[in-house]
């Protein structure tokens, strides 16, 4: 089936969303997807979906986003959430200090489940609401160096620093696997070769989803 | 294609002969879902004393569960050692007082952004007062389950069309005034046996009687005359039937007790015992199903055998893209398709959901090799319900050859479907779906799900 022209890219990378319920995982999503918010959203149940194609360093990049319910830690869906994600966004909000408390949960629960190479990025979301902050700046940013995780702080709401953050997680993204299929002699995984979709399901279905646009 | 015998096909259909209060959503609803009396020669009397009883139940427990510190309960001194705030004992009123208030930020996070678009009733602080007492005596008294995201938006609608009922009510109070102040006249020789020892059966004989709308004699009322519907009405909330003002079937007062006891026999699956809501917000396999897996897992895994079934291309295209059913089907499953269509949309499936028997068929012999979920109406009509949706979007899955762009499409489901025929749809796949867990052996469609088994 030949792809339509909107369709082509050279990347396809996952990214999953996640963070404590209520951190405004969902409406970063829309901030970056659709340049849309939403102030009274409803709580997502299990997983919601987005793409968005884009350049990431002169190459035509389709992110294709999950989001989780926040709740979903215990997640019924757990492994297969975060099979095949190449980059993690991890959200708190800064108004709220249990949720950037809850971050090394949530870190374990990436340790635990994606692949040790993954991209994680620590955002701490609504820094609109500037008289409710109640993590500091420094805190986070030293626990991220701590931990090794690129650190921005953003607004959903206000569209700060969205597509910055986006961007920061994807070309991290893209000089990994640019690095790996360099290093011919050590196809890891999960590196992908140029012109090469990521496979999101089981690996036997692979070829099938082969790019046909580049050459 | 699956030989499908004429006997099952005919059990299969959901009964439409018991809706004897179609009308009265919140009425027919709370016998499907096992509350109320389905039988039909059950009196109004008989549903009103039942509904007394399941209110009083639900006061005690709230009486019981809803503990406030600040107010000692009568009778029992509070122990100053065990009961004060600072006490670890997590048993202390305080220690359980403080557990309550962690759950109800949790529940209160999802009851501010239940139904944003349409603002009004949901958003009402008497709505959600109820809605939040509901959920965290629920979720004490399921301590297995505790809170789940979802489990809101399942009891939200079931407080809605209890809502409606009175709404309705108070309309035609307005209306038929006379009629109601008639009724309490003709029922006041009533008066003494309202007493304690009231002889029941003997009263809802009478009632019979004043009820025969159709041999009019001295009796009739201009009652009789009325619309059935309204005649319905006028008796649900006759203040002197029994039961007093606790057994008014429609009652503004008791909204809160009804709508927790559809919520939990909803969760629990209370009556046929075959669909329990709760189990698909189990993160483990929790009654130990078949095949051992995450029962939310497993419904969704019957979905995709019953798809394999009616379409196998699209089925076979879907599991090479790795859309894996659970993706979707968690969200569509926890909620009954809450998320997918409008509110009043939303009625109208869980008019025929509930409408179908929720108990499973002892037909199944060979246990290890089913879907649970396809072992009673209810749940196969579910399962049909969902295929029917995915048939509905099948060009536009075909015509995509990204699991991310189809499971996008699967959860933005078009607001502009024809409800009318995806019902339809659904009740034609339903003999078929209680049908499916006869053919081939169903738990070993792919790779994924082995893995699936292997992770838990």
């Amino acid at each position: 089936m030949a792809r339509r022209p909107d369709e082509e890219y050279d990347y396809l990378f996952k990214i999953v969303l996640i963070g404590d319920s209520g951190v405004g995982k969902s409406n970063l999503l829309s901030r970056f997807t659709r340049n849309e918010f939403c102030l009274e959203s409803k709580s997502t149940i299990g997983v919601e979906f987005a793409t968005r194609t884009l350049q990431v360093e002169g190459r035509t990049v389709k992110a294709q986003i999950w989001d989780t319910a926040g709740q979903e830690r215990y997640r019924a869906i757990t492994s297969a959430y975060y099979r095949g994600a190449l980059g993690a966004i991890l959200v708190y909000d800064v108004t709220k200090p249990t949720t950037f408390e809850n971050v090394s949960r949530w870190l374990k629960e990436l340790r635990d489940h994606a692949d040790s190479n993954i991209v994680i990025m620590l955002i701490g979301n609504k820094t609109d609401l500037k008289h409710l902050r109640a993590v500091a700046t420094e805190d986070a940013q030293g626990f991220a160096e701590k931990e090794g995780l690129s650190f921005i702080e953003t607004s959903a709401l206000e569209a700060t620093n969205v597509e910055k953050a986006f961007q920061t997680i994807l070309s991290e993204i893209y000089r990994i696997i640019s690095k790996k299929s360099l290093s011919s002699d050590d196809p890891a995984p999960t590196s992908i070769k140029e012109g090469k979709t990521l496979v999101v399901g089981p690996q036997e279905t692979n070829t099938k989803k082969t790019c046909c646009s580049t050459s | 294609m699956v030989p499908i015998n004429a006997a099952k096909l005919e059990t299969a259909s959901c009964s439409e002969s018991s809706r004897r209060f179609g009308d009265l959503r919140g009425v027919q609803w709370r016998i499907d879902l096992g509350i109320l009396p389905s039988s039909p020669s059950a009196s109004i009397d008989d549903l009103r004393r039942v509904t007394a009883n399941s209110r009083r139940r639900y006061a005690a427990l709230r009486r019981q569960l809803l503990v406030d510190p600040h107010v000692p309960k009568d009778g029992s001194s509070p122990d100053p050692v065990m009961d004060n705030p600072l006490s670890q004992n997590p048993d202390s009123m305080w220690g359980r007082f403080f557990r309550n208030a962690e759950l109800e930020r949790m529940v209160d996070q999802d009851l501010t952004r239940l139904y944003p678009e349409r603002g009004g009733y949901f958003q009402t602080s008497g709505c959600q007062g109820m809605l939040r007492r509901i959920l965290l005596l629920w979720c004490l008294r399921h301590p297995e389950y505790g809170y789940r995201q979802g489990m809101h938006e399942l009891l939200a609608p079931l407080l809605y069309v209890l809502h409606v009922d009175v709404e309705r009510l108070s309309e035609v109070r307005k209306t038929y005034d006379d009629h109601f102040a008639d009724k309490f006249d003709g029922f006041s020789f009533h008066e003494n046996d309202l007493s304690y020892k009231f002889d029941f059966k003997k009263f809802s004989e009478s009632m019979e009687d004043d009820n025969g709308f159709e041999n009019s004699s001295a009796k009739a009322s201009s009652l009789g005359e009325l619309d059935p519907e309204i005649q319905t009405i006028v008796l649900l909330s006759d203040a002197y039937g029994a039961e007093g003002e606790l057994g008014l079937v429609l009652s503004d007062k008791f909204m809160e007790h009804d709508a927790y006891s559809m919520f939990d026999s909803l969760m629990s699956g209370a009556g046929g015992g075959a669909v329990a809501m709760a189990e698909f917000f189990s993160p483990s396999p929790f009654r130990n199903l078949h095949s051992g897996l995450v029962p939310v897992i497993e419904a969704s895994a019957a979905l995709y055998h019953l798809l394999s079934i009616v379409d196998s291309s699209l089925h076979t295209h879907l599991i090479e893209l790795g859309v894996e059913p659970q993706y979707f089907a968690l969200r569509w499953l926890r909620v009954l398709f809450g998320r997918e269509f409008s509110l009043e949309d939303l009625l109208l499936v869980w008019d025929e959901i509930f409408a179908c028997e929720n108990t499973k068929s002892n037909k199944t012999v060979d246990d290890e090799s089913n879907f649970g979920v396809l072992e009673s109406p209810r749940g196969a009509f579910i399962c049909a319900f969902a295929v029917s949706m995915i048939l509905n979007l099948r060009s536009s899955l075909l015509a995509t050859e990204n699991a991310t762009v189809c499971l996008q499409r699967l959860l933005n489901f078009p607001n502009d479907v024809n409800l009318e025929k995806l019902l339809a749809k659904a009740k034609s796949l339903h003999a078929l779906a209680l049908e499916a867990n006869n053919s081939i052996s169903p738990i070993q469609s792919g790779p994924h799900l082995k893995e699936k088994i292997d992770g838990y």
